[in-house]
């Protein structure tokens, strides 16, 4: 029997050559759940031999078909290959443009007539954090006289993910109901909707304002150097955009940084200057506007009324001055209160369970040249668990003010 | 000059038959290269103890050299150096009764060993430990063989024993230690008829190996690899597992078909099966892997012996080498549970050959020998897959000349020359999922695998009776070199002095 | 004579039949692994790569095909470190939709039943 097989073994010819596969191997690309819109450019697709080290290269032909991204390679041979896929990528999260870089790799992938495709999930980065508001100065500080000075306030919007976002259409917005009035609003739409009295949007065509991962925009009420008219003040000069109001009062004009681009102003309820509530009664957010401001003006006032009660008599109040953005438009909300005075979360618990302060009391005097910061991991990233009681310090040193 | 010389060298070739006496009959006996023709027989005890109708013992003390300017096969080194002590002897306690026995003493060293930690390489190959640095190594080897036959009626029978221990070892960084034992029994019965012996052997072989590897400079230390075939290397377990031993065996049987006077037509056949397993000691006795051999060894052929000699054969061998390797589980309190074992390494070796020998033994004992034969080897891993093979053809033309020079001196002259032209090769390895090292050892032998080959062996013997005595002296030397189509060489020298009696 | 051939053969058959050694050829299995959701994730599209490493080559080989939350790919049968690696799009108890990132991981998986190997591993989420 041994002999038989030495003997067959020794009569046949050598191992056949290489068999090409005829049809093309494909290669399908899968992008992550959370991305939408995505545009793939900049493509390089290897399949690297593993026995002999040849490379099959497929730049730039990444197509996209109703059954996502997919690549093709022709005259492939049988065998055992290395996949990469590297590349960029530009999509929408959460609404908000953002673009990335990816670059997979699959080993030992077994190629042949009978399978003849592979796939590759991407998840080469998370994209999730998103924008988030990482600084709110809106105490204002005090001059050496002891006025409070309210034009140096700024908000600071951070990147918060690990992909590049674009601030396009983000809109800083501030609720025009009180943490510490919780009236009886008719209709009441806080659970899916944010009533508004400001509203100012970073304007852009859509990529126009890009933000690396780990990078902020500082939208400054003024963008100006205010310590040459208050000692006790910070230099603006340097924030990325500036809250820019054309006054009704010609006594109280705003000062145009010209090297500081304005937000686009959709709305506000007062028609001279817009400062931030300085004792911290309101809350704030971060939206991503859709549509036009014309468009947004003509359809999302908020008409409504609630029930005041005053000295033991109840009064109905008309609404004014308020729009309303939809919650799903929000990208990341704080609420502010004191601890004298709050009575509730004017934004959802999903949005923000918690609150944070600068100051105690209703006219807390020690509050000025005080900043809420929210806190950092011990890789850089912010703290977002959507609680700003735990997310954010209190009454903590405002980051530019030197 | 030169012509003076050539002239001299052709007397000598002319002269030396006609001058010569004939040659020693004890030693045309037992060292005739007729009896190549019988060596497969004489495996079986039972007709060894028919071989010879003269008592032969021989002393002798060797010197061996061989030397490769670049290493054939890395794993075998580039060289060695040996000495030995070697006593021989074959005694004819009557018509009826022989007895045979060696005994032998070797000591030297190995030059320039790589990938490889264990002895016997070409026995339990692939399933090695191996580190990329090697080095040279000290060897000794102690053979004690011994056998009996006789003869009742037509019965013939015969027992023998064979045991041979070696130890390798390094002196330097890795320390390498391997240590043999392999004691193989035979029995053979033969009948004889008419015309022929009919035999049929067994033999059994039990194998040990224990190897280890240390490391005297705690910064010095590189991993040793567990390998598994063509590169392949069993990475959970190499690195610091570094004592092994191996279990082994097998049997054997022998069918021989022989005319007793040397004139007609003769066969034999050998069966063979051997294990060898290879055991992690420090882990517990966890084997790791077991390299199964099975082979077959065909002879047939026609002989003549009358005036002048002739024989012509042909030789068919098969060895067929498969690997288990044994996929091992979690270890829980150090037993380790095998999930499953798979035979991952298959090696296929076949070797064909048609020989023809002609000669006279009247005034002069004088042979030529010609040989063609073919040649494959294919070796294979299973996943990921790698193969390595080759196939090669080859010629061989020999020749031996004893003639005697006086009353008490014997000539013996023997030189061979081989041709070997590859004729196939190929090698497929994974590179990039094989360690870059074993790469370039893989590339290394498989450029001589498939290299052709011209090998020239000559040796020169005289023998010298005492006079009015049994006892005599002789010195031989022996030369060969080997030139490989890579444009490297091999060079073999041994220088043998010793008495007979 | 018939004597001495019927023990030879006798012989030659013992001896195949007590040496030929059997290989061992069953080589693969289809390994699956199958991820296990906690009941309080209503899971509307899981994706992700499967990694399985040989712990006895180190050599790796991926998979990004799932279905119903199981990954299947042919393996040499043997023991395997396995990571995986997704994102799962649920519904939230509000009606919401979310997306997280995932990941399972086991130092020690075996794959040696054949012709199917079965394990599942918990998802651990990465992220709130």
């Amino acid at each position: 029997m041994l002999l038989t097989m030495g003997m067959t073994l020794a009569a046949c010819s050598s191992d056949d050559g290489p068999v090409i596969i005829n049809e093309p191997v494909s290669v399908s690309i899968e992008m992550p759940l959370n991305l939408e819109n995505v545009v793939v450019s900049n493509d390089v697709t290897t399949l690297v031999d593993v026995k002999t080290g040849e490379a099959h290269v497929a730049a730039n032909t990444i197509k996209k078909t109703v059954d996502g991204f997919v690549v093709e390679f022709s005259e492939v041979t049988e065998g055992t290959y290395n996949l990469t896929s590297k590349g960029d990528l530009t999509f929408t999260v959460d609404g908000v443009a953002g673009k990335s870089s990816f670059e997979m790799t699959q080993e030992n992938v077994v190629l042949s007539r009978q399978a003849k495709s592979a796939k590759l999930t991407v998840n080469t980065f998370a994209a999730k954090g998103g924008f988030v508001i990482s600084e709110i100065f809106f105490t204002g500080t005090t001059t050496p006289e002891g006025k409070q000075y309210s034009n140096d306030q700024y908000i600071i919007i951070t990147n918060n993910s690990d992909v590049t976002l674009y601030a396009d259409s983000l809109a800083f917005v501030e609720s025009s109901f009180l943490t510490v009035n919780n009236y009886e609003y008719v209709p009441d739409i806080s659970k899916d909707t944010l009533a508004v009295d400001a509203v100012y949007m970073i304007p852009g065509s859509g990529m126009s304002v890009p933000v690396e991962p780990g990078q902020s925009l500082t939208l400054a009420v003024n963008a100006i150097n205010h310590k040459e008219g208050n000692a006790n003040s910070l230099d603006l000069r340097n924030a990325d955009f500036e809250f820019f109001d054309v006054s009704s009062n010609p006594a109280y004009n705003d000062v145009d940084n010209e090297n500081v681009p304005n937000l686009d102003k959709w709305f506000c309820y007062t028609a001279t200057l817009y400062t931030m509530h300085n004792r911290g009664f309101k809350s704030y957010a971060i939206a991503k506007m859709h549509g036009t401001k014309e468009e947004f003006l003509e359809k999302n006032a908020y008409v409504g009324k609630y029930v005041m009660t005053v000295s033991g008599n109840t009064y109905e109040m008309k609404v004014n001055n308020t729009y309303k953005v939809p919650m799903a438009w929000v990208v990341d909300g704080v609420n502010l209160s004191v601890e004298e005075e709050w009575q509730w979360n004017v934004l959802p618990a999903n949005v923000d369970s918690g609150w944070t302060f600068c100051g105690k009391t209703l006219n807390d005097k020690t509050r000025y040249s005080k900043a809420v910061i929210r806190k950092q991991d011990a890789d850089g990233k912010y703290v977002d668990t959507n609680n700003s009681t735990n997310d954010f310090t209190a009454e903590a040193v405002p980051s530019l003010l030197q | 000059m030169k012509q003076l010389i050539l002239h001299i060298i052709l007397f000598l070739c002319v002269a030396t038959p006609v001058m010569a006496d004939r040659p020693d009959s004890v030693l045309t006996e037992h060292h005739g290269v007729w009896n190549s023709l019988s060596r497969d027989a004489w495996k079986n005890p039972a007709l060894h103890g028919v071989a010879f109708s003269t008592d032969y013992s021989q002393l002798a003390i060797d010197a061996d050299y061989l030397h490769q300017t670049d290493a054939f096969v890395l794993q075998k080194g580039t060289g060695y150096t040996h000495y030995q002590v070697e006593a021989d002897t074959y005694l004819r306690l009557s018509e009826r009764s022989a007895v045979w026995g060696k005994a032998l003493y070797m000591n030297g060293h190995n030059s320039d060993i790589k990938w490889n930690s264990v002895s016997d390489y070409d026995l339990i190959e692939p399933y090695i430990l191996a580190d990329t640095l090697g080095g040279r190594t000290e060897c000794e080897r102690y053979v004690f063989e011994g056998g009996y036959a006789t003869k009742r009626n037509r019965l013939l029978l015969g027992g023998e024993m064979m045991f041979r221990a070696e130890h390798e070892y390094r002196t330097a960084d890795p320390r390498m230690r391997a240590i043999v034992s392999d004691l193989t029994l035979r029995v053979g019965a033969a009948y004889q008829t008419s015309c022929y012996h009919w035999g049929a052997a067994f033999e059994a072989n039990i194998y040990k190996q224990t190897d280890n590897v240390a490391f005297y400079r705690e910064t010095g230390v590189i991993p040793e690899f567990q390998m598994t075939g063509l590169g392949a290397i069993y990475v959970r377990f190499s690195g610091e597992v570094n004592n092994l031993y191996f279990n082994g065996g097998g049997t054997q049987i022998y069918l021989n078909a022989c005319p007793l006077d040397d004139n007609g037509l003769f066969g034999n056949v050998t069966l063979g099966q051997h294990r060898y397993e290879r055991i992690a000691a420090s882990l517990n006795s966890l084997p790791l892997t077991k390299l199964y051999r099975e082979e077959v060894h065909m002879q047939a052929g026609w002989k003549r012996r009358s005036r002048h000699d002739a024989a012509i054969y042909a030789e068919v061998s098969y060895a067929h080498r498969m690997g288990d390797e044994n996929m091992v589980g979690s270890s829980q309190s150090n037993n380790y549970p095998i999930l499953t074992t798979l035979t991952m390494y298959k090696n296929d070796i076949f070797d064909a050959s048609m020989s023809a020998l002609y000669g006279s033994q009247q005034q002069t004992d004088w042979y030529v020998m010609l040989k063609a034969g073919y040649q494959q080897n294919h070796e294979k891993y299973v996943e990921p897959e790698r193969k390595m093979g080759y196939s090669r053809i080859y010629t061989q033309l020999g020749g031996q000349l004893m003639t005697g020079l006086g009353r008490q001196n014997t000539l013996t002259c023997r030189f061979n020359t081989t041709y070997m032209k590859n004729v196939d090769s190929e090698m497929g390895i994974p590179m990039l999922n094989t360690e870059a090292a074993a790469v370039d050892m893989l590339n290394h032998n498989f450029r001589y695998l498939k290299a052709d080959y011209t090998v020239i062996d000559a040796s020169v013997r005289a023998d010298h009776t005492l006079t009015k005595s049994r006892y005599g002296i002789f010195a031989e030397l022996q030369g060969g070199m080997t030139f490989c189509s890579e444009s490297e060489q091999e060079l073999r020298l041994t220088l043998r002095i010793g008495m007979t009696f | 004579m018939k004597i001495i051939l019927a023990m030879m053969a006798l012989l030659v058959g013992a001896l195949t039949i007590s040496g030929c050694h059997q290989e061992q050829t069953d080589y693969y299995t289809t390994a699956r692994l199958t991820l296990v959701v906690p009941d309080t994730v209503s899971v509307s599209q899981i994706q992700g790569t499967m990694t399985l490493q040989s712990l006895n080559t180190t050599l790796s080989q991926s998979v990004s095909t799932i279905h119903d939350g199981s990954f299947e790919m042919q393996v040499l049968r043997g023991a395997y470190k396995v990571d995986i690696v997704g994102m799962i799009k649920y519904i939230t108890p509000n009606g919401g939709v979310q997306t997280r990132h995932y990941r399972a991981h086991s130092d020690y998986t075996p794959f040696a039943d054949m012709p199917l190997s079965t394990a599942s591993l918990p998802v651990i989420f990465l992220d709130e």
